[in-house]
């Protein structure tokens, strides 16, 4: 009985769809165009102008102390200007700007948002995000003193010739040492000319099982920014300069990924990675000894007490580039309130705002704040933080960052469980980085 | 059927045990008793599991022997679970979410259920089987023009873009329309003689007598809602505003902070409600199923 | 679902207005190797979750109907059926540590059994058993529940008849249990197939779709493709086909439900 109107439900349905499928042929394009109007003058804007705005910036970065600290600060020179934070969790950073895009396709867009080199392209490139430079000829003062700012780190948030942010924090990829493994083993932080003969042979002596206590040399950075810097140190990258093709079938990268496959099933030092590792974690917890990260780790250092740990450079490989990644506070172009916009994009990337949040945390990207907070770093070999902003390189992020780095995550995944060799997957992956970088 | 049901019900136990086919304990019955608590031990181990280890200091929450039984009490890693994210809001939000939902999708179903069985009005039949038809389009088909709908209507990361689609689901009001049709007209009838209006017996004749399907309705709505993960995953970007389950994915952090007894204390802070609701609902739960609301 | 039809027909990024672009995307769908991974994953999630739902659910429920005390009845209802309950991604969560390969718990009990190092996470196979694990201890309070009550309902005069007819344990099963809880195992039987077929939640908490494509999903690419790379045309082109796909199965699955499903109690 009831089968048999279900039955009949089934066909009507049928039915539905079918006549729906003639009828869809209406198309619904037209109207874009005609959104370029750019051309407002802008003025000197009073200080004590009117705003409320929305500020993307997580607890992680700065919590509710540290931002009620800069705004109290911000506010002394702007009274009426309200800041909302919010906050947006992701993975990764791939993640994170899709998920603000999404605000922005749903019509809630917020006014400023802190963003990393990874997404000045995406942002700046599908016209996005409100070029500063008018604002900055009229109103210098609330840049804090541009020059400040280290030329090479503010570089990538100027696209085309327009300023779309002021830089606020930076990161390198250095090696972290969990030095009481270190003592154990008997061996003391590597100089900074380390080989990668030297790098295996200190995996394979810090890996050990003591008492049922397992202990790896060292966690794969299997993330974008951290393999990245590897690639970078044996002549290889995910991208050609030009960043229109990928170079990852390239036999330097190759090689790379082959070692991380090797260093975890023939070697043995390394364990394979698990959907929720926390390289961090594990070197706090003694899981492993080594790992690769820029200065983020300081503010988990820090919050758990933990003392125990020294940097020292990438091992060399064919070359030794140390590759950086930076961050800032673009506005987007909806904002309501430009003026007041730029005036905080400007602000959390001066002095104060720096010294308020970069204590501990990531490293601060103007001179004088670098000078000054990098010496306190609970780590004795601090200097290769100050040292390597000369020399640094920047991470790869075109417009399609966000695609490009889901297609290298899932087949760094699938070299590192071992399911395809590494030349097969790197030929793969650049077959679709290629193919998203055409879009 | 109802009746078959207490027919059964004369019987003792002993009886009825020997109808379905155990007449003696046999060394297979010792067996599969065995099996039970070995099974309920290990269905249950993953909750101790998760206990205990919450209550470790972070730096041991890797350390092995790994804990089934808690080894330490540690209860810091409650407040950092308050301290790093809006835990309370969480649970807050799924809460109302998941109520409010409850509460309009009863209403709707019910009224849409009502007149689907008691009053006749042209083409009832047909729009009852289009409504039908629903239930057979998944939720993924509809989740992509749901959005632009949401977005266009400017409800993206509010509570609103979760509550608004779940507000009709044609499964509630086919549970409960499937228990009105078995309740006789004379019913009805009885109480428009009486000079009632059609909302009197809606509301003192009917609803009452299908409290069964209701109930079941409500808490399958409820488990549907409070678990889900899905929607909120794409509708909902700020903190402050997720609900319980896509809040605890954001526990486990971005790379750089992620601490596992802090993650599991969350975990079983997420446990509380469940298992209230579980303590409370049960026998609705039961009961609306037994009643046979719930018959394809 | 009209909407999801127009839309297959054109490039939409939702940031600007969308554009008809014909069979483009239907092209694409064909041209898509991963398309091709996912389906076939989804068919292994379909193939292993259903009978491992509808089975051992039912053995599980003859199991605690037998004679034993109500407490304990009690007692086991709720140890399978609460994980029903327990916010899902939570406890997601907590099991995706479990399946640590190095550190995990799961992996150390095993290797007091002398059972080492299982890739739970690294193989394309243990992958998909870490996944049934998971699912088992989650919702086979499910299938359980609805089970123990369709058993509780057979009336006694049933069996009491076919008693004095001499069948056997094993008749009486076949000839009154069966058919008299088909109705519900035609329920768990549907129900599982169409959640299995749209699986999302357990792979994407769990096995984040790893390693590589092995555990993702159609709907899980669905998520990626409409939500992360922003192509919500081509993701419809993609979600009609799991629509097609699963309306076949569920017309295929009343047609012969037909067949085998009692109503007598109707």
């Amino acid at each position: 009985m009831i089968v048999k109107k279900t039955v009949m439900l089934v066909l009507a349905l049928i039915l539905c769809f079918s006549l729906a499928a003639c009828g869809s042929n209406s198309s619904n394009s037209s109207n874009s165009s005609n959104s370029n109007s750019d051309s407002k003058t802008v003025t000197k804007g009073s200080n004590d102008e009117k705003a409320e705005l929305t500020l993307v910036w997580g607890k992680g970065d700065a919590s509710d102390e540290q931002l009620q600290t800069i705004l109290t600060e911000f506010n002394k020179l702007y009274p009426n200007i309200k800041v909302k934070r919010i906050e947006i969790p992701s993975n990764s950073w791939g993640d994170y700007f899709n998920k603000i895009q999404t605000m922005i396709a749903a019509g809630n867009p917020p006014d400023v948002i802190r963003i990393a080199i990874e997404g000045v392209q995406m942002f700046a490139k599908q016209d996005l995000l409100l070029p500063f430079d008018d604002y900055m000829n009229v109103e210098p003062e609330a840049m804090d003193n541009y020059s400040d700012l280290h030329p090479k780190l503010q570089a990538p948030f100027v696209v085309d010739g327009k300023t779309y942010g002021f830089t606020w924090d930076w990161n390198n990829v250095v090696m972290h040492f969990n030095t009481k493994l270190l003592k154990d083993a008997g061996l003391s932080l590597p100089d900074k000319n380390w080989t990668k003969d030297d790098f295996l042979s200190y995996a394979q002596k810090l890996t050990t099982d003591k008492d049922g206590k397992k202990t790896y040399g060292f966690a794969i950075p299997n993330y974008y920014f951290g393999a990245s810097a590897w690639l970078f140190n044996n002549e290889a990258s995910v991208l050609d300069d030009t960043m229109t093709t990928s170079k990852l079938d390239d036999p330097n990268a190759i090689e790379m990924m082959q070692f991380f496959q090797d260093l975890i099933y023939k070697y043995k030092v390394a364990p394979a990675p698990n959907p929720k590792d926390d390289g961090t974690q594990m070197l706090m917890n003694g899981q492993v000894a080594m790992m690769s990260a820029g200065k983020w780790p300081f503010s988990t250092y820090a919050k758990n007490n933990f003392k125990d740990i020294d940097v020292q450079y990438l091992p060399t490989f064919k070359t030794n580039k140390v590759i950086f990644g930076v961050g800032a506070f673009p506005a987007l172009k909806t904002t309501k309130y430009p003026d007041a916009a730029y005036k905080l994009s400007a602000f959390l990337g001066g002095t104060f705002s720096q010294k308020t949040t970069l204590s501990d945390a990531s490293i601060p990207t103007r001179t004088s704040v670098m000078a000054e907070v990098l010496p306190k770093t609970p780590a004795t070999n601090w200097k290769i933080y100050a040292d390597s902003a000369d020399i640094s390189k920047a991470v790869e992020a075109p417009m399609q960052y966000a695609d490009i780095e889901s297609i290298f995550s899932r087949y760094m995944g699938l070299i590192l469980a071992n399911q395809m060799d590494a030349a097969s997957a790197m030929k793969k992956a650049k077959e679709e980085i290629d193919k998203a970088l055409k879009k | 059927m109802s009746s078959d049901v207490q027919l059964a019900s004369v019987y003792t136990e002993e009886q009825k045990e020997i109808r379905i086919g155990v007449r003696r304990r046999s060394a297979g019955s010792y067996v599969l008793d065995a099996s039970l608590l070995v099974l309920s031990f290990l269905m249950l181990s993953p909750f101790l599991w998760i206990i205990s280890t919450s209550l470790r200091l972070p730096k041991d929450s890797f350390s092995l022997p790994p804990a089934i039984f808690p080894t330490d009490f540690n209860f810091n890693n409650y407040a950092e679970v308050f301290n790093r994210v809006p835990f309370a809001d969480f649970i807050g939000n799924s809460l109302k979410i998941s109520l409010l939902i409850v509460v309009g999708h009863i209403f709707i179903s019910s009224m849409a259920a009502f007149a689907f069985s008691r009053i006749s009005f042209p083409g009832r039949n047909l729009i009852f089987i289009i409504f039908l038809a629903g239930l057979m389009i998944p939720g993924q088909v509809t989740i992509i023009p749901q959005f632009i709908l949401i977005s266009r209507l400017g409800l993206i990361d509010t509570h609103w873009a979760l509550i608004l689609p779940a507000l009709i689901n044609p499964l509630g009001i086919f549970m409960i329309r499937q228990m009105m049709m078995t309740i006789s007209s004379t019913y009805d009838e009885a109480a428009y003689m009486d000079g009632a209006s059609r909302m009197w017996v809606f509301l003192k004749v009917i609803l009452p007598m299908v409290f069964p399907a209701i109930a079941v309705t409500s808490v399958m709505t409820f488990i549907a809602n409070w678990n889900d993960f899905f929607r909120p995953l794409i509708f909902l970007n700020t903190f402050e505003k997720m609900t319980l389950p896509l809040g605890m994915t954001v526990l486990t952090g971005t790379f750089g902070s992620g601490n596992l007894s802090a993650i599991l204390a969350g975990v079983t802070l997420s446990l509380v409600v469940p298992l209230l609701f579980y303590i409370f609902g049960q026998k609705y739960l039961v009961e609306g199923i037994t009643a046979g609301g719930l018959k394809l | 679902m009209v909407a999801s039809i127009i839309l297959s027909f054109n490039k939409y990024n939702v940031i600007t207005p969308s554009k008809f672009i014909g069979l483009d995307n239907f092209k694409d769908f064909f041209d898509d190797d991963r398309l091709g991974t996912v389906y076939w994953n989804t068919l292994k999630f379909v193939l292993i979750l259903t009978p491992l739902h509808v089975i051992l659910g039912l053995l599980l429920a003859l199991a605690v109907q037998r004679k034993i005390a109500t407490g304990l009845k009690y007692f086991y209802r709720t140890v399978f059926y609460f994980p029903v309950l327990a916010t899902s991604a939570a406890v997601a969560v907590a099991w995706s540590f479990m399946f640590n390969k190095e550190f995990g718990v799961l992996n150390y009990f095993l290797s007091l059994f002398h059972i080492e190092g299982i890739p739970w996470m690294q193989s394309p196979s243990w992958v998909f058993l870490a996944v049934a694990i998971y699912s088992f201890w989650k919702f086979i309070g499910n299938a359980f529940l609805y089970y123990f009550i369709g058993l509780q309902n057979i009336p006694e005069t049933l069996y009491e008849a076919a008693e004095i007819d001499g069948a056997n344990k094993v008749q009486r099963f076949f000839a009154i249990t069966l058919p008299m809880l088909s109705p519900m195992l035609f329920f768990i039987l549907v129900t599982t197939l169409i959640g299995t077929t749209q699986i999302f939640d357990e792979p994407y908490l769990i096995t984040g779709g790893g390693p590589g494509d092995a555990s993702r999903s159609v709907n899980m690419y669905i998520y990626e493709v409409a939500f992360q790379r922003h192509e919500m045309g081509y993701a419809s082109t993609v979600s009609i086909s799991l629509f097609l796909a699963i309306l076949s199965i569920t017309v295929l699955q009343f047609a012969l439900g037909k067949k085998w499903v009692s109503y007598d109690q109707e």
